[in-house]
């Protein structure tokens, strides 16, 4: 049995609960005390209340508690489940996969880890790959909008679902899909059980524009320039005839001597002023030692040069995306116009400093495209750490998607409240009785 | 019997004086209105037209050839009659608990203390007493034996009933002392008016309100409070009742007291926790609170 309004329900519990409470404080006549100046007392009631070791009344406290647990149960909406009751599978994937479906479910079913899941009833909610206004959309711009298709489809099939016991969500990530660490966690909260993400790459697939590989255009002298030697070795290489009409790869322009001017910025890219020698404009010059940088969740610890720092001038209407081990900014994000600039305040030197595996996380915010910070999806980590709650009941997606708090069977509600008025007429039948039977207790003290 | 030997031992001596002078009676020791026939000097008068001439002072005539009267006290004795509440209320605490006496048994011990005080002036004394049995009276002698005949009808009483007193101090001749010794718990109200009547009447009033300690400082705890009197009365007695019972019940023994001084009778009040010999003593000597202390004490009970 399940409750479509469970807070009713325990409501109810810690009514009866206080109840009970109730029936330990025993109303009792005191010992007599014959008093010839009783007249100066103050009139009133003349029963104390004690705490007693046993409920007095257990007659009259099973009536009010089950009478209460009753009504309780008949307002929250009770469902009585059924033995065949299964549960039922949201499965949100890429429109561009719909002809693929059947290998789609199949790599589903594969993946499902108990057996409840395989036989789960599958409703596949469909993702479009292009938004209205022809950029890209959906899951390819952001795995984290497969909640909110989920949940909507919930609320759309929820009358549907009477019969499921409980509902699980599986994502189905695009290769090279990327999340909005932000946005993925907000509408995890949102979903009250198990996610499962499992990869798919269908037949014949090509790679997104989101996820493009860079192609650097530096302006660098030196062939053997520390920050390009870094990112040729995570094969991001430099490209001087990349052609404009070219959409299979991202353009970042790396300006390593030149200032920034309109003629030195990439048009709609990502334009980064990362100077061999001095400060950014703007920044600050010093000359002192740090520890380590962060970006991107990953430390390079190496003693470095500070060489600039950043001005309260130069963080307005910027975004941080590195910063030094004492917590000052080391590189920033400001946007402008379709793409954006970023300014590196990180003495690269001539070393291998950056060729440290350790580096990858501040080599790659520096590329990565405009905008919030993103993060691969793995399917593996995100599987290991949604698989740890588990599978939502549907109880919990009625109270949040429906306010529909009809019992089912119809008549249960009805039974069980009349069920509760039927106790608590036999609880005052029973209590008038008790209180008539009571000879110690004069007429004119009786409540 | 109960044997009240230490307490007449300590009463031995003690006098006790009218209030004012009584009216013309045999020869006693209570100060008299009649004045004249005693060979006690008290003052000379002018000789008026009519005046019997034996009583012309001749010697006086004779040195200053002026006409003086020689006027002198009369003595006389006074009828005391005591009138003992023996109502259920009057039995209380209970009768030999852990040796503590009871408002009856206070009340028996005071009225044959103050028989042994008057009879040792002489002064006839008569006992009129209510009871669960009804009401006893013992006629007004002098004799000696009229303590043990006081402590023997007393004695033979036991408290109960509601009986009010009211209707045996009307009868009371006016010329007597009048002594009420009650808790009163009863007809209050009926018997102050009965004392103002009898006091504007010319007999000398004293009540003694007998207030048990148990009474201003009830047992600790909870306890439902019955009045014994009318078992209709039942009230929550704890500790949170109790500041507002102690309150009403001062005020009380100050407005009793109030009322019954503004009536021109004495007014005692005596404790239970007491020694008898003293309390007869404070009665004896008027010694009960006067009316700015009862009204100070209601006034700082209630506020």
């Amino acid at each position: 049995m399940s409750f479509a309004l469970p807070l009713v329900l325990w409501g109810a519990v810690v009514g009866a609960l206080a109840v009970t409470a109730l029936h330990f404080l025993s109303v009792r006549r005191p010992p007599l005390l014959l008093l010839p100046t009783t007249r100066f007392l103050a009139g009133g009631d003349s029963r104390a209340v004690s705490r007693a070791t046993r409920p007095s009344d257990v007659l009259l406290l099973l009536f009010r508690v089950i009478a209460l647990l009753t009504a309780g149960a008949a307002l929250a909406g009770p469902r009585w489940d059924r033995r065949d009751a299964s549960g039922v599978r949201f499965i949100v994937a890429d429109r561009a996969w719909h002809t693929d479906s059947s290998a789609l479910l199949a790599r589903v079913r594969t993946s499902a880890s108990t057996s409840v899941e395989r036989a789960a009833a599958d409703y596949i909610v469909w993702s479009d790959t292009i938004s209205p206004d022809g950029r890209l959309g959906g899951m390819r711009a952001d795995l984290a909008s497969a909640f909110p298709l989920a949940l909507r489809a919930v609320a759309r099939s929820v009358r549907g679902m009477r019969d499921a016991d409980s509902v699980s969500l599986v994502i189905v990530a695009p290769p090279g899909g990327t999340a909005t660490a932000d946005a993925w966690s907000a509408w995890r909260r949102a979903w009250p059980g198990m996610v499962q993400v499992v990869d798919f790459t269908p037949t014949g697939s090509r790679r997104a524009r989101g996820a493009a590989p860079a192609v650097l255009e530096t302006d660098a002298i030196d062939a053997d320039d520390a920050v390009m030697s870094a990112y040729a070795l995570r094969d991001v290489h430099a490209s001087g005839a990349r052609s404009a009409t070219d959409t299979s790869t991202r353009l970042v322009r790396m300006l390593r001597t030149h200032r920034l001017t309109d003629s030195t910025r990439a048009a709609g890219a990502v334009t980064v002023l990362w100077p061999e020698a001095g400060v950014p404009a703007g920044w600050q010059a010093a000359s002192d030692s740090v520890g380590a940088v962060a970006a991107r969740g990953v430390t390079l610890v190496s003693p470095m040069v500070r060489r600039a720092r950043v001005t309260a001038t130069v963080l307005r209407n910027a975004r941080p995306i590195a910063w030094w081990s004492d917590g000052e900014v080391a590189a920033l994000e400001r946007p402008h116009g379709a793409g954006c600039v970023r300014e590196v305040g990180i003495d690269a030197g001539t070393g291998d400093l950056l060729l440290n595996e350790s580096a990858r996380g501040l080599l790659d915010a520096v590329i990565a495209p405009c905008g919030e910070e993103r993060w691969p999806v793995s399917s593996t980590v995100l599987a290991a750490q949604t698989a740890r709650q588990p599978r939502a009941t549907a109880a919990q997606l009625r109270a949040g998607t429906s306010r529909d708090a009809a019992s089912h069977p119809r008549w249960l509600a009805p039974l069980l409240l009349a069920l509760a008025i039927g106790l608590l007429v036999a609880e005052t039948v029973v209590r008038r009785r008790a209180v008539d039977d009571d000879t110690s207790i004069p007429t004119s003290v009786r409540a | 019997m109960t044997s009240y030997g230490p307490l007449l031992d300590a009463l031995r001596g003690v006098r006790w004086p009218a209030r004012r002078a009584v009216a013309a009676a045999l020869p006693g020791a209570h100060r008299s209105r009649q004045r004249g026939t005693s060979g006690e000097f008290t003052e000379y008068r002018a000789y008026r037209q009519g005046d019997d001439p034996k009583q012309l002072d001749w010697k006086l005539l004779g040195r200053s050839d002026r006409a003086f009267v020689r006027l002198t006290d009369d003595r006389a004795i006074v009828g005391t009659w005591l009138v003992v509440d023996g109502s259920a209320s009057m039995d209380f605490p209970a009768r030999a608990s852990d040796g503590r006496l009871c408002k009856w048994q206070v009340a028996c011990a005071v009225a044959v203390g103050l028989t042994a005080v008057a009879n040792a002036s002489h002064d006839p004394v008569g006992l009129a007493a209510t009871s669960g049995a009804g009401v006893t009276r013992l006629a007004a002698r002098a004799r000696r034996g009229t303590i043990g005949d006081v402590a023997r009808a007393l004695d033979a009483l036991a408290c109960g009933g509601a009986a009010p007193l009211t209707p045996l101090v009307d009868v009371m001749p006016p010329s007597v002392r009048v002594v009420i010794i009650t808790d009163f718990l009863g007809d209050v109200d009926a018997l102050q008016r009965t004392v103002a009547q009898r006091t504007a009447a010319g007999a000398i009033v004293e009540c003694v309100h007998v207030v048990a300690a148990d009474e201003l400082d009830p047992p600790a705890g909870v306890y439902l409070a019955r009045d014994p009197e009318s078992s209709t009365v039942e009230r929550l007695l704890n500790r949170r009742a109790l500041a507002a019972y102690q309150s009403r019940f001062a005020a009380f023994r100050a407005e009793t007291a109030r009322r019954v001084r503004a009536a021109g009778a004495g007014y005692t009040e005596i404790r239970t926790d007491a020694p008898l010999s003293r309390l007869v003593r404070q009665i004896v000597a008027g010694q009960g609170r006067d009316s700015s202390r009862d009204a100070r004490s209601a006034n700082g009970a209630s506020g």
